[in-house]
């Protein structure tokens, strides 16, 4: 292996081992956030009035799906990014890591 | 450029993954805060913030704030001292994966006046870094300002007037495809502008800004002697003061995007006397991607208002875009003096 090559494979594993650390944490926000958004549902489960002593739930509905979407296109991009980094690692032991995360991604 | 290494760059995603902003209340009480955010990769991540402070001092321990990422969903506000509320408007631009943007987030404590601070080794020709930092001291030592200078590609060197229980936390910010020219100036005593030539010159709307000025002398300057500064011209970086004082030192970073962020400049917008907000007119941007940058000295947020006493509400500010062509500047309560305030919007949409 050339010195160029070892750079780069260091360099992938590095790059993919913080993002599955970031993945790790994203899905469990996102399991967190969904959570939150289906207490509130069971809290009114005919729906929110729409009246102003209700404007926080509003926007901490608006708050949450927007987190949700935030977390949605992170994990996409960081599926895409691993699956593509999975080849550069390898690693038998880190490919695994990495493909045991994609899976986890929805 | 070997096959694999074509196939790779195409399938990493590169540009803008997403932009993450609000605004944050460091109440009077605490010296801390903190902010949950999305899950970021923090290596491709950038913080931006500004703030306005409540505080009738010009304590630099109450006024100063730094801002670190702390980990992947925190970003963390604190100051050397309580005392007055602090209203921080703040912005994570997070990158894809595949940019070629590295940032390192360092944050420590200051052991000395001029502290080396070890990062990892960087192409000096496309780094620039971006540093905060705070202070135990009161009105008069070890005031909150620091100007970061690359000696080596291994090595930030961190200039404080003078070190209190001074904390910083440093961004060192790595993009491949962006260039980055450094200057260097002083400005005497008696000086009121020091204009720093450019060569060669710049595209004013694909260029950002980044500038550190500290005092050269000890002292607690009056808030007419602080610096502020920008572009002036495609060749001309001005800093201003209302009033000559103390002599200072700048460190300039112009960071050439190459047309990939959208950069505008005011170097002269004005919180009028008996005001406490400003508006400055942009062309349109994209609000959502779009952070505002405070050319100032004093953790980039301070100015050279008429007001020669030491008046923390009145010459700190905070600025936000509120409309695609609107950017709003408040200090946190209307004061006699006039404020003057030099602004940059960095538009990251097509990064």
């Amino acid at each position: 292996m050339t010195l160029r090559d070892a750079i780069k494979e260091r360099d992938a594993q590095r790059q993919a081992d913080s993002i599955i650390q970031a993945s790790k944490i994203a899905r469990q926000q996102k399991i967190d956030t969904t959570a939150a958004l289906l207490l509130i549902q069971g809290n009114y489960p005919n729906g929110i009035p729409a009246v102003l002593s209700n404007r926080d739930v509003f926007i901490d509905v608006g708050n949450k799906l927007e987190t949700l979407m935030g977390l949605n296109a992170r994990l996409v991009s960081w599926k895409a990014s691993l699956t593509a980094l999975k080849t550069e690692v390898h690693d038998a032991d880190f490919e695994a890591d990495i493909q045991t995360e994609i899976n986890l991604i929805p | 450029m070997t096959f694999p290494m074509m196939f790779r760059r195409f399938r990493l995603r590169t540009g803008l993954l997403g932009v993450q902003s609000g605004q944050k209340t460091l109440a009077s009480a605490d010296t801390s805060t903190t902010v949950t955010i999305t899950a970021v990769l923090k290596e491709k991540s950038i913080l931006f913030f500004n703030y306005s402070s409540a505080s009738a001092a010009l304590s630099a321990n109450i006024n100063e704030v730094r801002g670190v990422l702390t980990n992947t969903t925190t970003i963390t506000f604190d100051r050397g001292a309580n005392g007055a509320d602090i209203t921080i408007n703040w912005w994570v631009i997070e990158f894809e994966p595949g940019t070629p943007i590295t940032i390192q987030h360092l944050a420590a404590q200051a052991t000395s006046s001029t502290e080396n601070v070890s990062i990892s080794a960087v192409d000096l020709a496309h780094t620039f870094p971006i540093c905060t930092c705070i202070t135990s001291a009161s009105v008069g030592t070890g005031k909150a300002t620091v100007k970061a200078d690359f000696t080596s590609t291994v090595n930030c060197q961190l200039s404080f007037e003078s070190i209190n229980n001074t904390f910083y936390g440093l961004q060192v910010i790595t993009h491949q495809d962006w260039d980055v020219d450094v200057y260097t100036d002083s400005a005497a005593s008696g000086d009121t502008t020091e204009d720093t030539p450019l060569s060669p010159s710049i595209t004013l709307a694909e260029t950002m800004l980044f500038g550190y000025a500290i005092f050269s002398v000890t002292g607690n300057p009056t808030a007419d002697e602080w610096f502020n500064f920008g572009f002036t011209a495609v060749n001309n970086i001005q800093a201003v003061r209302t009033t000559s004082g103390k002599a200072a030192n700048f460190t300039y970073y112009a960071v050439k995007t190459n047309g990939k962020i959208a950069c505008q400049h005011d170097v002269s917008e004005t919180i009028a006397g008996g005001n406490s907000v400003g508006n400055t007119a942009f062309a349109a941007v994209t609000i959502a991607n779009t952070p505002v940058i405070v050319n100032n000295m004093a953790n980039s947020v301070g100015n050279n208002s008429t007001n020669n006493t030491t008046t923390g509400e009145a010459v700190r500010l905070r600025s936000i875009m509120n409309s695609t062509t609107n950017c709003r500047t408040e200090r946190a309560a209307a004061d006699a003096s006039t404020n003057i305030h030099s602004l940059s919007l960095y538009d990251f949409t097509n990064a």
